[in-house]
């Protein structure tokens, strides 16, 4: 480089563009480096941050449904326990159970639903009662952790709908046992959230805690149906209806919606078979094994329509389940008619018969809980 | 433009050998480098005649990689000298830079302040020498900067140029800091001129065109320059937050400072200081010789804006510490010296000048709190003075034999870069999905963010989410087909999630922990011979020894060697990898070896944290905390956020605690037999504090013999519910 002598250093525009490009996009990275909350990532539909439809929406134009939703079990999977009528399900009584031989006393306290047991070192509250009832109601117990956090306890008894309080399903595991193992199942806090995840509409949260106060218990309309805002949106706008809908569905999608809580049969560990008489809980993972669903695109109904068998074939999920036979049995005889070229007929019964006792038993999961099995099938024991 | 000391003193050699010293107390480390592994597996990779390593590594990246040649050169010293010759790199590469900079450092700065300066720049520096690729962007940075001030032609210095940015960006993740060195050169270069009265314009435009293109001639193209944008400032581009990968995360924005942004921030004040200073030297020079001193708005941008950079680029990421620290110093060394301290130095660089007596003494100071950080005495670290590799990178630790025991061409499935290293590098039958930074760069971090949210949520289930897509990890992981995956162990809230699932940690060791699938039949045995080992070390008849913690030739911590008490960092590691597996017994075990011994900050913050669980656990699982560890727990903090709460609270009959104090006492000093001597036998508490001192011991012989006296078949309480436990699990591993 040749020297050439001056008294001022040069300075080029060149420099100065690109350095203050650099200052600026430095500044720019940084603020969109900070904003973290810029990558917010998508939550499950329960715990979601944004504003969802609430039902007063929903019952603006679908009040033939809302009116009557309280009804369905559905709309009642979970109760805070601070009301008279579930207090009295169990304060007052006692109950020894079989399997832990731990005896548990429950009684009210200010107005609070409380356990004690010697097999324990404290006494406990019960805020909460899961399930609607129609089947049983189980107690979980809940306590902050010192990050913030929840912990819960599964208790190992349940109120039953014949006012017993009996084990609860699962619990014949702690034989002998003492501590918390003799309470009931242990829930981390991933696992509490989820407890409530699958009996709430929503779960206000910040960074893992749970808003107690906040919590929508029972499942509402933006439980299961994931568009309403969309769909709000359009109708206030006067557009099509564009509610999803079950019906649009694929058979299987529409299962594992229900199976999202339910159980999907894509999340079962190892292989399912009919052997495995715990599948008898997990009523949309049998449903999916059926040759009847499995086959449904097989058979065309008098309409032309192709068949369609899912969840809500037999359930109305607004609506609480019918216990008249003859509603389901007309949805086997819809398809399962071979005079008319369709499914194959039952060998053993007539079509006026109750299908259900022989295809879809009730199978006892402990003394005060049967369940009907949804693996609908021809059963050779 | 030679940049030599120009003021030779008589002092050289003893400060030749003093910069020696201080700098392998202050550089010369354990490798803790999480990436060390995945680039040794790189460069093998490369070595057999891959020219995409890391697709040829993971499932999931087929895109070429600029800097594919990374691994290669450490891959090469790994096979020529192992452990030891990679250790070797920091304090060579450190020495390099420091005795070429030294001496025009030291005529910039003036004795004082060159002492002041050069702990803060090995400190902010230090993390950048380990052997990782970052290592090359230093070296880029360091011969382009000497090649600038060369006085080559200019042909040559532009070929310099050319084959300097070729050969960095296909060894070096960010050449783009090369780019904003050239930027600024004519800066530099002009205030060397200065000083001899010339300026001379450099051909910028042509040398930026030179370094553009050699930097594209990678496998990468021009997609070079996108990566290293990304690589400079990951978090502008994805959600970084769940990855554990060290320096993406911005410096000074969270909490608690680690030394290297102290020293980094530090440092960057001394600089402004100086060039202040050196700034209004300038103005009173020109006043005195009557010089016009217009400044130009120009030259105060290009001045603001290459101030700053080092002060914004750790903002970005935390991994640009190391460049800035070296961006400050090239400067500094490049820098003219305020005039009236070249003066004192021509005058004699000593005696020192009164005026200067302060910053003398505040650079002993500095040196001081060096020295012990690296001992460890006086400034809490993981990471003391020592050789070798650090246990938190162990591969040795991890339990190989599951990579073997799994199918062929199995898949493995794992957050962060150390455990997709370890899987690489010990190269089973497992290949590995992912790696964070090839994530990064492949626009798959969300990917692995929302897995990770997932497996922390305990989501196993397929569910939808509220932006419309699908979660749930079962699903995922089967359509993977992954088969092992491996959590690093920092990453508790995931564990504790993931061992309530069908998955089970293979290994109770290692850094990276490896879990399988119990529906597995092949590593089914693993499992259970992992689930034993798990009881055994919280319940059985064990007890750690400092033995248990040794390099076995792969570590040396030299202040161990010379009787200075052991490490802490092994231990403290092992008892948090315990802890995370919920083995708060084993966690206690595995710090005892160092609690007589060490009164490390750090190490007593992990013994009061296994304190707390274990309360917690006494709470949660018998209802109340025994009165021993509310006891321990109040001995060891004041602070009332963790006595407040109720697995540490004491109850209203629990108020006397003279007969407890000297067995607490002396149970922390790490005396637990003589603990026990010194407590009475009168309670059922007092039984139960010496059954789990005995057990912590893992004396269980004793352990049952105290559990013996607390049951009694009418009696219920927390303390014999406890009691009843505590027999029922040591039996299972102690025969009477």
């Amino acid at each position: 480089m040749p020297n050439q002598p001056t008294t001022k250093p040069a300075s080029s525009p060149l420099l100065v563009t690109l350095s203050t490009l650099i200052l600026v996009f430095g500044v720019i990275g940084l603020v969109s480096g900070n904003r973290q909350q810029a990558f917010e990532e998508p939550r499950p539909i329960v715990l979601s941050s944004h504003t969802g439809t609430s039902q007063q929406q929903c019952a603006e134009c679908h009040s033939d449904i809302t009116d009557s939703i309280h009804l369905a079990p559905h709309s009642r999977t979970l109760q805070r326990a601070d009301n008279r009528e579930l207090i009295q399900r169990f304060a007052g009584r006692e109950f020894q159970h079989p399997h832990s031989k731990a005896l548990f006393r429950y009684y009210e306290e200010d107005g609070k639903l409380m356990v004690n047991s010697k097999a324990y070192g404290r006494e406990l509250q019960i805020d909460w009662l899961f399930g609607s009832g129609t089947h049983a109601q189980t107690p979980l117990i809940i306590w902050e952790n010192d990050d913030g956090t929840t912990s819960g306890v599964e208790h190992s008894v349940s109120w039953y709908p014949d006012g017993q309080l009996a084990e609860t399903l699962g619990s014949d595991e702690n034989e002998d046992q003492l501590g918390l193992f003799a309470m009931g199942a242990s829930r981390s806090p991933a696992e509490t959230v989820n407890c409530f995840g699958c009996h709430s509409t929503s779960i206000p949260n910040t960074d893992s805690r749970i808003h107690f106060d906040q919590i929508e218990g029972g499942i509402g309309c933006v439980r299961c149906h994931w568009n309403t805002q969309d769909h709000v949106r359009a109708m206030n706008a006067g557009g099509e209806p564009s509610i999803e809908s079950f019906s649009k569905m694929t058979p299987i999608e529409a299962v594992d919606r229900c199976g999202e809580c339910h159980r999907r049969a894509d999340e079962m560990d190892g292989v399912i078979s009919p052997k495995d008489e715990s599948i008898v809980r997990f009523a949309s993972v049998g449903l999916v094994q059926s040759p009847c669903f499995q086959k449904q695109h097989e058979v065309t109904l008098d309409n032309g329509q192709p068949a369609r068998f899912d969840c809500t074939s037999c359930h109305d999920p607004h609506r609480p389940t019918s216990h008249d036979w003859r509603v389901h049995v007309d949805v086997c005889i819809s398809c399962h008619d071979e005079a008319h070229e369709k499914a194959v007929d039952c060998t053993q019964a007539t079509r006026e018969e109750n299908c259900l006792k022989c295809h879809m038993p009730q199978i006892p999961a402990n003394e005060n809980l049967k369940f009907t099995d949804h693996w609908i099938r021809v059963r050779n024991e | 433009m030679k940049l030599e000391p120009e003021h030779p003193t008589s002092h050289t050699p003893l400060r030749f050998i003093w910069l020696v010293v201080f700098t392998v107390i202050m550089c010369q480390r354990p490798i803790c480098s999480p990436n060390l592994w995945w680039n040794l597996a790189h460069g093998r990779e490369v070595f057999t005649g891959s020219f995409s390593p890391s697709s040829t590594l993971l499932a999931l990246d087929s895109h070429a990689e600029a800097d594919w040649l990374s691994g290669l050169p450490f891959y090469f010293l790994w096979g020529i000298g192992g452990v030891h010759l990679l250790a070797a790199i920091p304090i060579v590469v450190g020495l390099g830079i420091l005795f070429t900079l030294q001496g025009p450092l030291r005529q910039a700065l003036g004795p004082t302040a060159f002492l002041l300066s050069l702990p803060l720049f090995l400190w902010s520096l230090r993390d950048g020498l380990a052997p990782a690729p970052q290592l090359f962007d230093i070296a880029g940075m360091f011969v382009l900067w000497k090649v600038l001030f060369s006085t080559h032609s200019y042909r040559t210095q532009s070929i310099a140029i050319f084959v300097i940015f070729l050969t960095w960006a296909n060894l070096g993740p960010t050449p783009l800091w090369g780019i904003m060195l050239l930027l600024f050169s004519n800066r530099l270069v002009q205030l060397q001129q200065v000083k001899q009265k010339t300026a001379i314009p450099l051909p910028l435009w042509r040398w930026l065109l030179l370094a553009l293109l050699g930097a594209i001639c990678t496998p990468r193209s021009w997609l070079t320059w996108r990566d290293s944008l990304i690589l400079f400032s990951p978090r502008s581009f994805a959600n970084v937050e769940r990855i554990s990968e060290p320096g993406w995360q911005a410096a000074w924005l969270d909490g608690s400072w680690s030394l290297c942004e102290w020293s980094l921030l530090l440092l960057w004040s001394l600089w402004m200081w100086y060039r202040a200073r050196a700034w209004q030297q300038d103005r009173l020079s020109n006043q005195t010789t009557h010089t016009s001193s217009n400044i130009e708005w120009s030259t105060i941008a290009s001045g603001v804006t290459f101030s700053t950079i080092p002060l914004l680029a750790p903002l970005l990421a935390q991994k640009n510490i190391p460049l800035s620290a070296l961006w400050i110093l090239l400067d500094l060394v490049s820098h003219r010296m305020p005039r009236r301290n070249r003066k004192s130095n021509e005058a004699k660089l000593s005696p020192i000048d009164s005026r200067e007596r302060w910053q003398f003494a505040l650079a002993v100071i500095v040196a001081l709190v060096g020295f012990l950080e690296a001992t460890g005495l006086g400034v809490p670290t993981q990471n003391r003075w020592g050789w070798g590799i650090a246990r938190e990178i162990d591969p040795r630790l991890f339990n190989g034999v599951i990579l073997d025991r799994l199918e062929e061409d199995s898949t493995g499935w794992a957050p962060d870069g150390l455990s997709v290293g370890i899987v690489a590098w010990l190269d089973g039958n497992v290949k590995m999905l992912d790696h964070p930074q090839r994530a990064l760069l492949g626009g798959r971090l969300q990917q692995t963010n929302l897995l990770l949210h997932d497996l922390e949520g305990a989501h196993r289930a397929h569910y939808r989410r509220d932006d419309g897509s699908w979660g749930g990890w079962v699903r995922q992981m089967a359509d993977w087909k992954v088969s092992l995956i491996v959590i690093p162990f920092e990453k508790k809230t995931l564990l504790r999630e993931l061992i309530r699932s069908p998955w089970q940690a293979v290994d109770l060791d290692s850094p990276s922990i490896p879990f399988v699938s119990t529906a597995s039949t092949t590593t089914s045995p693993l499992v259970l011979q992992s689930l034993q080992q798990g009881g055994f070390v919280e319940f059985g008849p064990w007890q750690a020894t400092s033995e248990i913690y040794s390099g076995i030739g792969w570590r040396f911590n030299f202040l161990e060697m010379i009787g200075c008490g052991i490490d802490p960092a092994p231990p403290m590691i092992q008892s948090q990898i315990f802890h995370a597996m919920d083995l708060p017994v084993a966690s206690l075990r595995a710090l005892l070896p160092v609690r007589t011994h060490c009164s490390d900050r750090w190490l007593l913050e992990e013994f009061l944290t296994v304190q707390i669980a274990v309360a917690y656990q006494e709470w949660n699982t018998f209802g109340t905390a025994s009165r021993f560890r509310k006891e321990v727990i109040h001995a060891l903090t004041r602070d009332a956020s963790i006595l407040n709460q109720p697995w540490v609270r004491f109850h209203a009959e629990e108020v006397d605690q003279a007969e407890w104090r000297s067995c607490v006492e002396l149970y922390l000093r790490g005396d637990l037999a003589a603990a026990v001597e010194k407590l009475p036998s009168s309670t059922p508490s007092q039984h139960f504090a010496k059954a789990m001192i005995w057990l912590e011991l893992g004396d269980c012989g004793r352990v049952l013999s105290e559990l013996d006296k607390i049951i009694e078949p009418d009696r219920q309480d927390s303390t014999s519910i406890a009691a009843n436990y505590w027999r029922e699990q040591v039996e299972q591993f102690y025969d009477r």
